[in-house]
């Protein structure tokens, strides 16, 4: 051993020389380089996570924003495909509605020609007796004044008027 | 020695020449290699922390680039990182320096001229690479071993230190604790041997090829010390981290122990108590 | 000169089997690389280690060869 030692001129002395520099290069390296280097790195690096951590959120709150505009947009359409569905039922409704009354309407207006017309018939057809059997009776009347007195006459006549309305009444019926 | 190789154009001595004597230290040139590399490592880090700018400069983004690449090493090596991750940037960034010294022209030509005993004229190099100087080499391992034995202390207490070295079956102790030590001891060894052998020989080859081929072919050789005087730096720093760590580690967590003293692993009530 | 001829043999044998751990280190980590780039980072310090552990034999022949030069001389 101490040959080997002679032979590479190891002594203590050179040795703690090498030692003392050693500690005291470590101590102002440590001083002066790596504690304020390390705390820079610590400041850097903390800094790039945080920039990570940000750059991170804002991701998430765009994704965030664009789902929710796509829900929006989704939503907006479908109640724009609802609203149209709605109003086409709407107006077809209003149209079935509006044609339902009409055509009642015009039922009805038919309805009530026919009615007139049937009234305006009967008074016409009554009146039309009327004057006949007054045209009647004075026929009849200027006919046989000779011959018969007032009240006979007249209980005659009025009998037969009343058969012959009574036969007329029963043929219009069936006219009907 | 220097009668053996006195005619020979390579000239690379295994010791650091002694340049001039303080009292019972001789001042050698590896010395002025290790304060050169303490001078430029400091102006480095005045430079460096001039003006802190949160985001640096290209020279300062360089000069800071090993310092991140180690830190951030050391920070996946244990949670307990803090502690030693001075130590290790220190290792690294003095032997990367040291190592890179002998690079740098004018470190092994320029010298003064010396007259030994005998007569032999012969040239002293005025700065050696610190790290081709097993005196470099074997201090900071002393350093390194200094503290992962303090560190095994303190995180186990004196007697589960001890315990770990005797092993775990205790009549294996006899066996077990020489066994031990030299592997402790060992490590000591292998870590100045081979940051001492790696830059040396790395020199001889420089001074060689040089010899050989004084244009281009050593530029080749000079890239490839480059790297090696890193890679180098990185093992040392590394394996003292990884010896750190070891020390430190839970033992029952195990498995992590360095891969040239397979001890087995302590399961002792102390070291649990003491890693809890 | 017996010492010399030692030394050239301790370094050179010696250098065979780092030599052959390194190349088996070095062709394992590319290869485990190659599978799986991205574990760059949790290969690189065993890697560092494990070669450093290696060549470490290496070193030691080289120191044992610069003992027989320099000091069984």
């Amino acid at each position: 051993m101490g040959a080997f030692f002679e032979a590479f001129q190891v002594d203590v002395w050179k040795l703690a020389f090498q030692v003392i520099n050693f500690l005291i290069l470590l101590y102002l390296l440590n001083r002066f380089l790596f504690k304020p280097v390390l705390a820079r790195l610590d400041e850097r690096s903390s800094k790039i996570s945080k920039g990570l951590e940000d750059a991170e959120t804002a991701a998430r709150d765009r994704e965030l924003a664009r789902a929710e505009r796509e829900a929006a947009v989704t939503e907006a359409r479908k109640e724009a495909s609802n609203l149209i569905a709605n109003a086409n039922k709407i107006a077809t409704d209003t149209r079935n509605e509006i044609l339902a009354e009409a055509r009642a309407e015009a039922e009805k207006v038919t309805e009530r020609a026919r009615q007139e017309i049937v009234a305006e018939k009967d008074r016409a057809m009554a009146e039309l007796r009327a004057q006949v059997a007054d045209l009647a009776l004075a026929a009849a009347g200027k006919l046989v004044r000779s011959e018969m007195d007032g009240p006979t006459q007249r209980r005659l006549v009025e009998e037969f008027l009343a058969e012959s309305k009574a036969a007329n009444g029963k043929g219009a019926g069936a006219r009907n | 020695m220097p009668e053996e190789e006195g005619g020979s154009l390579i000239h690379v001595a295994i010791e650091a020449e002694t340049l001039f004597k303080i009292g019972p230290l001789s001042f050698t040139n590896s010395m002025v290699g290790a304060l050169l590399a303490s001078v430029l490592l400091l102006l480095a880090a005045w430079y460096i922390t001039r003006r802190s700018a949160l985001v640096p400069g290209r020279l300062q983004s360089a000069l800071e680039l090993p310092v991140e690449l180690m830190t951030g090493i050391v920070a996946g090596s244990s949670s307990r990182w803090r502690g030693y991750v001075a130590l290790i940037l220190g290792f690294f960034l003095m032997i990367l320096v040291a190592n890179w010294i002998g690079l740098l022209p004018g470190v092994g030509t320029i010298g003064i001229t010396h007259v030994d005993e005998a007569g032999h004229e012969a040239m002293i190099p005025l700065v050696r690479p610190a790290s081709a100087d097993l005196n470099f080499t074997l201090g900071l391992a002393i350093v390194s071993f200094v503290m992962f034995v303090y560190w095994g202390i303190k995180a186990n207490g004196a007697g589960g230190y001890v315990k770990e070295l005797m092993g775990e079956p205790l009549y294996m102790a006899p066996l077990m604790l020489p066994i031990n030590l030299i592997s402790e001891l060992s490590r000591l060894i292998s870590l100045s041997m081979r940051l001492f052998g790696n830059v040396f020989a790395g020199e001889v080859l420089l001074a060689t090829m040089i010899a050989l081929a004084p244009i281009l072919v050593p530029a080749v050789f000079l890239g490839l010390e480059a790297l090696f005087g890193f890679v180098q730096a990185l093992v040392f720093a590394l394996l003292a981290m990884t010896y750190i760590g070891t020390a430190i580690a839970e033992h029952h967590a195990g498995g992590d122990h360095a891969a040239d003293n397979g001890h087995a692993t302590d399961h002792s009530p102390a070291a649990e108590a003491a890693a809890s | 000169m017996d010492s010399n001829l030692a030394a050239g043999l301790a370094m050179g044998l010696g250098a065979i089997g780092p030599g052959i751990g390194l190349g088996i280190a070095v062709s394992k980590a590319m290869e485990a690389l190659g599978r799986n780039p991205e574990a760059s980072g949790a290969i690189f310090v065993p890697y560092i280690l494990g070669i450093a552990l290696a060549e470490a034999i290496g070193i030691y022949a080289l120191v044992v060869s610069l003992l027989l030069i320099f000091v069984a001389a």
